[in-house]
């Protein structure tokens, strides 16, 4: 197993995660990403914030536990 | 899309040359090494992609930051905004932190519900139970009101014993420690109650007084001596005057002379008979110049008596400062409280008011810039797009760069449909055609692209379909330059945000509102 490999393997992971394309590996779990809308948020201090989406990456174990 | 091991595998030989079954060999070695580190119970990262650890069996997945910032490449730029009050859902429960209203009403559920809204607040005012404390207040309140139309002064005193008499509710509260010593404290200032300082004052007026009479006194009595010079010979009153006004010279620095009582006698008159001669008072005062300066070098008794002299004349000056060191208290205490206030955001001071970490949306827009395509359109701030000229050169995908450029403008350009804007046309909505006077507005994003032809092929192709399509050009340091399709031009969010639930898929699915400049 190469860096060059790891190096590659992450890239396409990634690649396909902002497609929100899902990326499955046996043996190790499924990547997918999960999208979170813009939306509203009051702080302690009273003031309220329109958050930005973002995008994250959530990872399902192949082994429930 | 769904990728699949098998799928997995064919991407990675395409894209990274290797053959097939070393790649899948690599790909079972990394996978059983990384079981093999959690069964061991250590974790197992792969620069810039992220950390597995386990618990148990169960393998979990740190991203790493590269990881999480290169997925969010799209919103490259956009910064939580702070809304304004009016703009804001209420929220009965504001003890919550970070409340996610998106999460049952959608991301503008604040927005589209105002009349819940007014619901709300107008249940937050009648669900208020008044407190003892509340109570107290009101009932305090009552009777200022009341105050003013008591003219018999008794009644205060009497509402004042019924509040020391008065036992519960009453005794609590900030009223518990009342004191009624503190509240003269700056009754002085008020004007209703007089200090002990005048006292201070007539003793001073007094001293003054003194001193005036025994400045007037020696104007008497020079008066008289120039009578005197004008009936003897001018010899005998040169030598008389010199020791008079020495006298009189050492009455004006000692204020206890005990001969200024028979002196105040025959000045007094001397004044009720003649007016002073001002040319023998200038011959006197040079002798008493000259008498002076004799007896400074002889006496240096004198200077005490000048030391009495500034001790006395201090008590008119210390008559006003305790008023003014009260106004310059209050002063201090009101620019602090002021400043107090404005430092913890109960009141906002520019400057003082600490600002939160938050922005606009987009902070680094300045002015529009001309934009190359389009040569025809007559110099507008903005220029505008001409879609019609422009072939799609690459099928519409949302791809990162990979290698992002070093340095990238810091400007923003805004680009829509070249077309002339008709003239029925408002200036802001979701279709007809770009204005580019509208680009103060808000806008819906769809896409964002790397690739500028990719962009402007997505552009034409919502132009043709009716939306008013905006493009935006947004530089990013760590992406390079992104290009922001996005739909219609608003004026405000919540406009926006009404015509995003408006919009079908695949564009109600993902999206997001920010302003065009």
């Amino acid at each position: 197993m190469t860096n060059e490999f790891l190096e590659t393997l992450g890239i396409i992971i990634r690649d396909q995660i902002i497609m929100k394309n899902s990326v499955e590996i046996d043996g190790l779990g499924l990547f997918k990403a999960v999208h979170h809308n813009q939306k509203q948020e009051k702080k302690s201090d009273g003031t309220n914030v329109m958050v930005p989406p973002k995008d994250t990456v959530e990872f399902t174990s192949e082994n429930k536990g | 899309m769904h990728i699949d091991h098998s799928k997995l595998v064919e991407i990675l030989t395409d894209t990274s040359g290797i053959e097939k079954d070393k790649v899948e060999e690599q790909l079972s070695e990394l996978v059983a090494e990384i079981q093999d580190a959690i069964a061991e119970g250590d974790a197992y990262e792969v620069d810039g992609f992220g950390v597995f650890s386990g618990i148990g069996n169960k393998v979990l997945f740190i991203p790493a930051d590269e990881l999480a910032t290169e997925i969010n490449y799209k919103y490259v730029g956009m910064e939580p905004i702070e809304l304004e009050s009016g703009s804001v859902a209420e929220d009965d429960h504001g003890t919550e932190m970070d409340v996610d209203l998106a999460e049952e009403e959608g991301p503008f559920g604040g927005l589209l519900d105002d009349e819940d809204d007014d619901e709300d607040s107008d249940a937050s005012f009648s669900l208020d139970v008044p407190t003892q404390g509340e109570g107290e207040v009101e009932h305090e309140d009552s009777e200022e009101e009341e105050a003013p139309f008591d003219l018999d002064g008794n009644e205060t005193d009497e509402e004042e014993d019924l509040e020391i008499e008065s036992p519960g509710p009453d005794k609590w509260g900030i009223d518990t420690y009342k004191d009624d010593s503190d509240a003269g404290m700056f009754s002085g200032l008020l004007g209703d109650k007089k200090e002990p300082e005048p006292q201070g004052e007539e003793e001073a007026d007094d001293d003054l007084n003194n001193i005036f009479d025994d400045s007037e006194d020696e104007d008497d009595l020079e008066a008289q001596i120039s009578k005197q010079l004008s009936d003897e010979k001018i010899e005998e009153s040169k030598d008389e005057l010199k020791d008079v006004f020495a006298d009189g010279e050492e009455d004006h620095e000692d204020f206890d002379d005990p001969f200024d009582s028979l002196e105040e006698d025959e000045s007094d008159d001397a004044d009720a008979e003649e007016e002073v001669v001002p040319v023998i008072t200038n011959l006197a005062s040079e002798a008493a110049k000259k008498k002076r300066e004799e007896e400074a070098q002889e006496d240096p008794a004198e200077d005490e008596d000048e030391s009495t002299k500034s001790k006395r004349s201090k008590p008119s000056r210390n008559t006003s400062s305790p008023v003014l060191l009260w106004v310059v208290l209050i002063i201090v205490i009101f620019a602090g409280g002021t400043y107090a206030l404005g430092y913890f955001g109960i009141v906002n001071i520019p400057g003082v008011t600490p600002q939160p970490q938050i922005a606009a949306t987009q902070p680094q827009q300045p002015a529009p810039q001309t934009q190359q395509p389009v040569a025809q359109d007559p110099a507008p701030a903005i220029q505008k797009a001409a879609p019609e000229n422009q072939e799609p050169q690459q099928p519409a995908e949302t791809q990162p760069e990979e290698q992002p450029a070093a340095e990238q403008p810091t400007e923003t350009q805004v680009s829509g449909n070249s077309e002339a804007v008709p003239n029925g046309q408002p200036k802001y909505g979701l279709r007809g055609i770009s204005n580019s006077a509208a680009n103060d507005g808000y806008t819906i994003v769809v896409f964002s692209l790397s690739k500028e032809g990719n962009a402007r092929a997505k552009l034409n192709e919502l132009n043709n379909d009716g939306y008013r399509a905006v493009l935006a050009s947004i530089p990013s340091q760590q992406y390079g330059q992104l290009w922001r399709v996005s739909l219609g031009q608003f004026e405000s969010l919540r406009t926006a945000a009404l015509a995003a639930d408006t919009l079908k898929s695949p564009f109600s699915e993902n999206y997001f509102i920010t302003k065009i400049k």
